[in-house]
């Protein structure tokens, strides 16, 4: 017999956002992220390492070069998708080293847990700029439709 | 030798969810620079990348012990927010069984990747 979901009360919308629970709820959200890209990072290693087995496929080398719309729909989707992932990469490292210091006993204290908080979320977000301009550098080889 | 006698193995899930994490920091920065790398065209960068003993293990280390890490992880996210016992375990063991399934698979592909480079194929 399955338990009818019963009403929860409002939260949410009650209680006060604060950079701690900002920094716990992102680093469960990039975690899950994470887990998805880790099985991406699977899928292409197979792809590209089995190439020879699959190459009777060779729609690699028929890259078509299509000034439409679509095709810059499909590049701004993919950058998207490649700021996202490289976000939560930086930023479920820098939190979860957080989360062991915290296990070690440092860094309880208030003031210092909320500096660390915005220190992390704003030099995650540095780190993922800096590493997409890198790889943008190089990487036209993929964005090139 | 004492068995623990809760019902749920509360302690040792924990303990390797922190071993795992304090495995993975160094990892991840591998697996960032790596990327680095092979992100510029992996056809023929892939190749010569896993053609390194050091590359090769780095690889199948980080893969399997990640998706280890994050069905442990996952576990306990389901445990949160899925009420429905039956429903909770099947979502847990099915990310336990992709976990498993892409684990292997990357594993049998750098190690064909590293003796096919070793031997010059």
């Amino acid at each position: 017999m399955t338990k009818k979901n019963l009403p929860t009360s409002p939260h949410l919308q009650i209680y006060r956002w604060s950079p701690a629970s900002i920094g716990s709820i992102m680093h469960r959200f990039t975690g899950i992220m994470l887990y998805i890209l880790t099985i991406l990072t699977a899928i292409m290693i197979i792809f590209y390492g089995n190439i020879s087995d699959i190459s009777s496929i060779s729609y690699i080398d028929k890259r078509q070069h299509c000034e439409c719309f679509l095709t810059y729909l499909i590049k701004f989707t993919i950058y998207g998708i490649v700021v996202a992932f490289t976000f939560s990469l930086y930023y479920h490292l820098l939190n979860g080293i957080r989360h062991l210091m915290w296990d070690i006993g440092k860094g309880f204290e208030k003031n210092i847990a909320k500096k660390n908080a915005i220190l992390i979320m704003l030099l995650a977000m540095v780190l993922a700029v800096l590493t997409i301009l890198f790889i943008d550098y190089f990487l036209s080889f993929y964005l090139k439709y | 030798m004492q068995k623990n006698h809760s019902s749920h193995q509360g302690f040792t899930h924990w303990m390797q969810q922190k071993i795992t994490a304090i495995a993975l920091v160094p990892l991840l920065m591998w697996f960032i620079l790596s990327l680095l790398q092979i992100a510029q065209d992996p056809i023929i960068y892939m190749p010569i990348f896993f053609s390194y003993w050091f590359n090769a293990t780095m690889a199948i280390l980080f893969i399997n012990i990640a998706l280890y890490h994050g069905s442990i992880g996952l576990q306990v996210i389901f445990e949160d927010y899925i009420k429905d016992k039956s429903l909770r375990l099947f979502y847990s063991n099915l990310v336990r069984f992709s976990s498993v399934f892409f684990g292997i698979a990357t594993t049998i592909t750098v190690i064909k990747l590293y003796i096919q480079n070793k031997l010059g194929i």
